[in-house]
C-alpha cells in the first residue's frame, strides 16, 4: 500500500490553482483534478475542500494503475510513495514502450519487406519484357536474314531466268536469221510466244505488235503488283 | 466466465442460473430474456473474442462477478439522473446504458461533470444503438421488471466487498494536433454557431467548410493529461451549425485532432495494455466504421460497439474499460 503524501503539502494547493501543471496518467485522477480546479475556478467550492476530498480519493484508490507514478511526478522523490511500486510501474511503462516499439519496428519491417517485394516484382515485370523483347528483336533479325538470303536466292534465280530467256532470244534470233525470218522486236517474254507463230503475214505481225503492247501494259502492271505484293508474288507472276 | 457473445438459450440458462449479467444484442433477442439480475442495451455491433462481428442471432454477454455483496437496478429519466451518484455503494461501481439522442442522453452528458461526488465510485456504460442500415429504435432493458424504454437509462449499481475496487481506463488513438488552432466555446451544447478560434470570434461551420477539415476527426480536449474526444455530427453550412456526439463545454480549449495514418495500427498499439479480464468494455461505433474493425481483431478488445462511451462522463472515439482489482 502507498502512502499519500499530507494533505498539508503545499503542491496539492498548487495542483488545484494551476502552479503545478503536470500531465497525469492515471484517468479518475486526470478528471478529478480537471474538475476540481473548474469548480475552484468558478468559486463553487475552496481550495481546501477540494484539498479534502481529492486527498480522501487518491487514499481510495491509491492502488490505482499509474496513481503512484502521478504522485511522485507530483510531489518528487521525497514523498513517502512506496518507490519499489514506482519502480514497477516504470518497468511496467518501459515494458509497454518496449512493446511499441516491437509493434512499430515490426511495421517498419513489414513496410520494407512490402517495399522490397514490390520492387523485386518491378525488377521481375522489367526483366520478363526486356527478355521478350530480346527474344522479339531476335526473331525480327532472323526474319531479315531469312528474308535476305531468301531476296539473294530470287534474285540469282531472275538473274538466271533472264540469262535463260536471253540465251533463246539469241538462239531464235540466229534460227531466224538462218530461215531468212525479219527480226523482229520483241522483249524476252513476247520471243517465248513468238516462237510459237509460224505465221508471217501482216495479219501476225499486227498481233504480235497488239500482243507486244499486251506484254508492255502486263509488265507495267507486274511492277505495280511487285511494289504491292513483295518480290516473291513479283518472281512468281513474272514466270506465269 | 469470459466476456463474449452466446446464444439466447445460453444467456437465458445464465440469467436463471442467477448471475448478474449486463448485456448487449438486437432488441428481437433481448425481449426473450425471463426476468432477472441484468440489463441491456440494444446494438447488433461488437468486437468478440476472436474479431469484430455484426450479428442479430447473438447476445453479448458480461458478467459482473463481483457482484456478491449487494447490487441495484435503477431506471434513470431525466427527473432522477441526478440521483445516480447517490444511489451508488459506497465502495463499487455504476454500469449505465442510455438511449441516444433523447433527453436523458442529453441531460446527462451535460450535467455529469458538475455533479457532486461523481468520482467516488467509477460510473462507467454506454449508449445503446441500433442496426445503422434499419429503421429500428434504440432500447434500454431492465431485466429485474422485464421493461425495455426508449428514453429512459438504465444503471445497475455493484457493491464491491472491502478488498477490491473498481477503476476505468480509456485508451484513445486521438490526441491534439500541434498544427490546429485553439477552440474555445461559449456555453456548454451539442450544437455549435459562433466559437473562438485562436481568440477571434468564428462560425465553426464555415471555419471547417472553408479548411476542408476532415470531420471524421474529433475535437480534443486536454483534461489533465487525458484527451477527450468530442466527435463531429453534422457539419450544417447552409444554416451555419455544426452538431457533436457529445457536448462542447466553456471554459475548455479544444483542437483538431492529428490525422491518423493507420486506425487498426494506432489502435494495435495504443491498446497493448489492455486487461483482457476487464469487467466490461467497450468502443465506439465511429471507431468500428472508420477503423473498419468488421472481421478484424486487435489485440483482446472486446465489448459492445456503442454510439456513446461513458467514463464518469459521456465520451466519443473513445475505447473505455473496467476493471476490478485486489486492494
Amino acid at each position: 500500500m502507498i502512502q499519500i503524501p499530507s494533505k498539508d503539502r503545499k503542491e496539492w494547493r498548487d495542483l488545484l490553482t494551476g502552479q503545478i501543471n503536470v500531465p497525469l496518467k492515471n484517468f479518475f485522477f486526470q478528471m478529478k483534478i480537471t474538475q476540481a480546479k473548474k469548480l475552484v475556478e468558478k468559486g463553487k467550492i475552496t481550495v481546501e475542500d477540494a484539498v479534502d476530498e481529492i486527498y480522501n480519493l487518491c487514499v481510495k484508490f491509491s492502488k490505482a494503475k499509474y496513481m503512484d507514478v502521478d504522485l511522485q511526478n507530483i510531489f518528487g522523490n521525497s514523498t513517502l510513495v512506496n518507490e519499489a511500486s514506482v519502480r514497477d510501474e516504470k518497468t511496467k511503462v518501459q515494458s509497454i514502450e518496449k512493446k511499441v516499439l516491437i509493434v512499430e519496428e515490426k511495421k517498419l519491417i513489414d513496410t520494407k519487406a512490402q517495399e522490397k517485394k514490390e520492387r523485386m516484382n518491378a525488377l521481375r515485370m522489367k526483366e520478363e519484357e526486356a527478355k521478350q523483347q530480346r527474344e522479339l528483336d531476335h526473331k525480327i533479325k532472323n526474319e531479315k536474314a531469312e528474308k535476305a538470303a531468301k531476296s539473294d536466292k530470287l534474285e540469282q534465280i531472275r538473274l538466271e531466268a533472264q540469262r535463260v530467256i536471253q540465251q533463246r532470244y539469241e538462239m531464235e534470233l540466229a534460227k531466224r536469221r538462218l530461215e531468212h525470218k525479219p527480226e523482229q522486236p520483241i522483249n524476252q517474254k513476247s520471243s517465248i510466244a513468238q516462237n510459237t507463230v509460224k505465221s508471217n503475214n501482216v495479219e501476225n505481225i499486227k498481233r504480235m505488235e497488239a500482243e507486244k503492247n499486251r506484254i508492255q501494259q502486263r509488265k507495267k502492271k507486274k511492277v505495280v503488283r511487285q511494289k504491292k505484293s513483295g518480290f516473291g508474288s513479283f518472281f512468281k507472276s513474272w514466270f506465269n | 466466465m469470459e466476456s463474449q457473445l452466446y446464444s439466447v438459450d445460453k444467456v437465458k440458462d445464465l440469467i436463471n442460473e442467477g448471475k448478474v449479467l449486463a448485456l448487449a444484442g438486437d432488441e428481437r433477442l433481448l425481449s426473450q430474456l425471463p426476468q432477472g439480475a441484468w440489463i441491456g442495451g440494444t446494438i447488433p455491433y461488437f468486437m468478440d473474442v476472436d474479431k469484430g462481428k455484426f450479428s442479430k442471432d447473438m447476445i453479448y454477454v458480461n458478467e459482473l462477478e463481483d457482484a456478491v455483496n449487494g447490487v441495484s437496478i435503477i431506471t434513470y429519466d431525466e427527473n432522477n439522473i441526478d440521483y445516480i451518484v447517490k444511489d451508488a455503494y459506497d465502495n463499487g461501481y455504476t454500469l449505465l446504458i442510455i438511449p441516444p439522442f433523447q433527453k436523458i442522453h442529453h441531460d446527462f452528458a451535460l450535467k455529469a461533470e458538475d455533479m457532486e461526488g461523481l468520482y467516488n465510485n467509477p460510473i462507467v456504460g454506454w449508449v445503446c444503438g441500433m442496426d445503422l442500415n434499419s429503421d429500428d429504435t434504440p432500447y434500454t432493458f431492465n431485466g429485474l421488471t422485464g421493461e425495455k424504454y426508449a428514453d429512459k437509462a438504465i444503471a445497475i449499481h455493484v457493491e464491491l466487498p472491502e478488498n477490491k475496487f473498481a477503476q476505468i481506463e480509456i485508451f484513445n488513438i486521438f490526441e491534439m494536433d500541434d498544427k490546429s488552432p485553439e477552440i474555445e466555446f461559449y456555453v456548454d451544447s451539442f450544437d455549435v454557431v459562433n466559437c473562438l478560434i485562436d481568440g477571434k470570434e468564428t462560425n465553426l461551420a464555415d471555419y471547417i467548410s472553408e479548411h476542408k477539415l476532415d470531420i471524421k476527426l474529433p475535437l480534443v480536449a486536454d483534461y489533465s493529461g487525458a484527451s477527450i474526444n468530442v466527435s463531429i455530427k453534422e457539419v450544417d453550412v447552409e444554416n451555419g451549425m455544426v452538431s457533436f456526439y457529445a457536448p462542447v463545454f466553456q471554459g475548455k480549449k479544444y483542437k483538431f485532432a492529428k490525422p491518423i495514418d493507420d486506425y487498426v495500427r494506432s489502435f494495435e498499439v495504443k491498446t497493448l495494455d489492455y486487461n483482457s479480464d476487464a469487467v466490461f468494455s467497450c468502443n465506439c461505433i465511429l471507431n468500428y466504421l472508420y477503423g473498419e474493425l468488421e472481421n478484424k481483431k486487435i489485440n483482446k478488445i472486446k465489448g459492445p460497439i456503442t454510439f456513446g462511451e461513458i467514463a464518469y462522463q459521456l465520451l466519443n472515439q473513445t475505447l473505455v474499460s473496467l476493471s476490478v482489482d485486489k486492494i
